[in-house]
């Protein structure tokens, strides 16, 4: 019996290669960075996403950091955010012009080392990176426009395995 | 139909599980049974008792991930052959298989093998002559060259069980990939922390990967992208009970905007790089410095923060002696023109003697910044997981709002499009997760 011939035309191929699959990037966000809120700081930071909900403002990203929060809204709605916090907190920044690069790896946490060496190679670019979140099968970065470029260049370079 | 450790752990377990492959049988299908290790952590022939058989020889010698596969794939050897013997004595005839006889290749990864293919002849001639294969979960062989002789054992890594039955599943065009477990299926929640957390009858993929990701161990991720991938419909269910379990189905078929569960991963140690003293400059080189390290360990990072005072990142209270010995004591020298300045790094406020002794050694050397590691032990990260719901306006006020009113502390919060999750002590894990699960409604949930 040939087991190879077998291998060859009865064989379902399976998993998806190891590592990265895609790097995308989507863009169109500000983000927000309040400080120096008053004491208590939780009541004051529910303060302001109690205001933000009330204008039906969705918020993602969202950072509890050392005397405020950061976070990152569809960037249509950056003057809006930016007249509802000028009556509210004095110490405030919109930066606009925000992106999410989006890298795409299947189960992303079983390999394991995989999200810091993104991380790693991200930070490598030398650009401002305000946001980290992940998904089951995307790490997502919060960069300026050109920066994301910039980190999705760097990631396809030095991580993504090209397909044999 | 795949049956997990709780499963084929005991006598009448192992009766009940093989009564449900005579039943389906008797509806006319044709069943593949696919075992996971009799037992759980410390049962005699589970996976971690092999692993210990290894590693007491001598602790401080590490086996080799060959070697370990061998060993730790005998578990799922013992439970198939007694599954397919029992079946034998209940009057059906049954055939055990290693992963490697079922037609199970994999890529040469020992300890976390992927399918990159399987040939299911063996199985599919076993089905004509209507005898019950009987597969070990977990396993496939590696084959380094072509005519190597019997290949080499390797196993597939977490929820490498899940993954051997929706993989044969798709392979053999199964007509539904049910997986038995200790639950009637994806629950709101763990039900030890939420009692009569309901069953959902339907989550997409996306959701059920998500949980997973997140904490919950109802079913992998793996064995649910390839049930996706080939268009296999996908159950968990009870081996115990008769309530008719989760159907696993494509994003269109569940409710758009809703919230699926809270989840809550294991005990987490939440560690905080205070990067203020750091020269502007040497600053991207000392983060790349510490990812890479994180990577070249392996380490499963957590609530990875980047903020302009330093980075922070949780870790796995089993990976955390390892984050200890590697970063406590760390010295990055960052060179800049024709100067160098030496980093030191401190986990805590107080130097350990060896941070003490570093430092010492390298006084001759010129000024040392010591950069201080703030650690908070004992944490948990409990999410909300929901299919198209986290882009409403609102829900980090909701989850922040209901936290803080019963006075649990939220150390750090981190979102995506399917989850929104908050770092939490982990004494608190049981409030956070009732309190949430009321707070969006969960009881109802189906």
């Amino acid at each position: 019996m040939n087991t190879t011939t077998f291998a060859e035309t009865q064989e379902t191929p399976f998993e998806k290669q190891r590592g990265i699959s895609r790097v995308e990037i989507r863009d169109g966000f500000a983000q927000i960075h309040i400080s120096q809120l008053p004491d208590p700081l939780m009541d004051a930071r529910l303060e302001i996403l109690q205001v933000l909900a009330d204008n039906n403002i969705s918020i993602d990203f969202l950072k509890l950091t050392q005397t405020g929060l950061a976070f990152l809204v569809q960037e249509r709605s950056a003057d809006q955010v930016a007249t509802l916090l000028a009556s509210k907190v004095p110490h405030h920044s919109v930066h606009r012009d925000q992106s999410i690069v989006m890298v795409s790896a299947v189960n992303m946490r079983d390999e394991e080392g995989l999200l810091a060496r993104v991380v790693a190679v991200s930070i490598g670019c030398g650009v401002q990176i305000d946001h980290l979140g992940d998904m089951h099968d995307q790490l997502l970065i919060v960069t300026s426009r050109d920066g994301a470029r910039e980190i999705a260049g760097a990631v396809k370079d030095q991580l993504m395995e090209v397909p044999s | 139909m795949k049956f997990g450790g709780t499963s084929v752990a005991t006598p009448e377990a192992r009766r009940q599980s093989a009564l449900r492959v005579i039943s389906a049988k008797e509806k006319g299908f044709s069943p593949v049974v696919v075992v996971s290790a009799i037992g759980r952590r410390g049962a005699p022939y589970a996976t971690d008792t092999l692993i210990n058989l290894l590693k007491e020889i001598d602790p401080t010698v590490e086996p080799d991930a060959r070697e370990m596969d061998m060993m730790i794939a005998c578990g799922e050897i013992f439970s198939s052959v007694i599954f397919a013997h029992l079946l034998k004595t209940l009057g059906q005839p049954a055939m055990a298989f290693r992963g490697g006889q079922a037609g199970i290749r994999t890529d040469g990864v020992f300890g976390n093998a992927r399918v990159v293919g399987i040939n299911p002849i063996a199985l599919q001639r076993c089905i004509e002559q209507r005898v019950i294969p009987v597969v070990c979960g977990f396993q496939g062989t590696f084959v380094p060259e072509p005519g190597w002789p019997g290949g080499e054992l390797t196993t597939l890594g977490r929820g490498g069980s899940d993954t051997t039955a929706s993989a044969l599943g798709a392979a053999l065009k199964a007509y539904a990939v049910e997986i038995f477990t200790d639950v009637e299926g994806v629950k709101t929640a763990d039900p030890d922390f939420v009692k009569n957390a309901p069953t959902l009858r339907k989550v997409s993929y996306a959701e059920v990967a998500e949980i997973a990701h997140l904490g919950a161990k109802v079913l992998h991720p793996r064995a649910a992208e390839i049930a996706m991938k080939y268009n296999i419909p996908l159950w968990v269910k009870s081996t115990f009970s008769e309530d008719e379990g989760t159907e696993v189905v494509s994003g269109d078929q569940v409710q758009a905007r809703r919230v699926t569960g809270v989840t809550h991963t294991g005990k987490l140690v939440y560690l905080q790089f205070g990067l203020q003293t750091a020269s502007p400059e040497h600053r991207k080189e000392l983060e790349t410095r510490v990812y890479e390290m994180m990577a070249r360990y392996n380490m499963s990072l957590h609530m990875m923060n980047l903020s302009p005072s330093g980075i922070g990142f949780a870790v796995p209270r089993d990976q955390y002696p390892i984050v200890l010995d590697l970063l406590d004591g760390l010295v990055i020298p960052v060179k800049n023109d024709d100067k160098t300045s030496i980093y030191l790094f401190q986990i805590g406020d107080k130097p350990s003697l060896e941070a003490e002794t570093q430092t010492k050694l390298l006084e001759p050397l010129g000024e040392i910044k010591i950069l201080t590691i703030g650690l908070t032990e004992g944490c948990t990260m409990v999410s909300v997981v929901g299919y198209e719901y986290m882009r409403q306006a609102g829900v980090f006020l909701k989850v922040l709002r209901s936290l803080c009113d019963a006075q649990v502390p939220v150390l750090q919060t981190s979102d995506s499009d399917l989850s929104l999750s908050v770092l939490i002590p982990e004494s608190e894990t049981h409030k956070a997760v009732s309190l949430l699960h009321e707070e969006f409604d969960l009881a109802g949930a189906n």
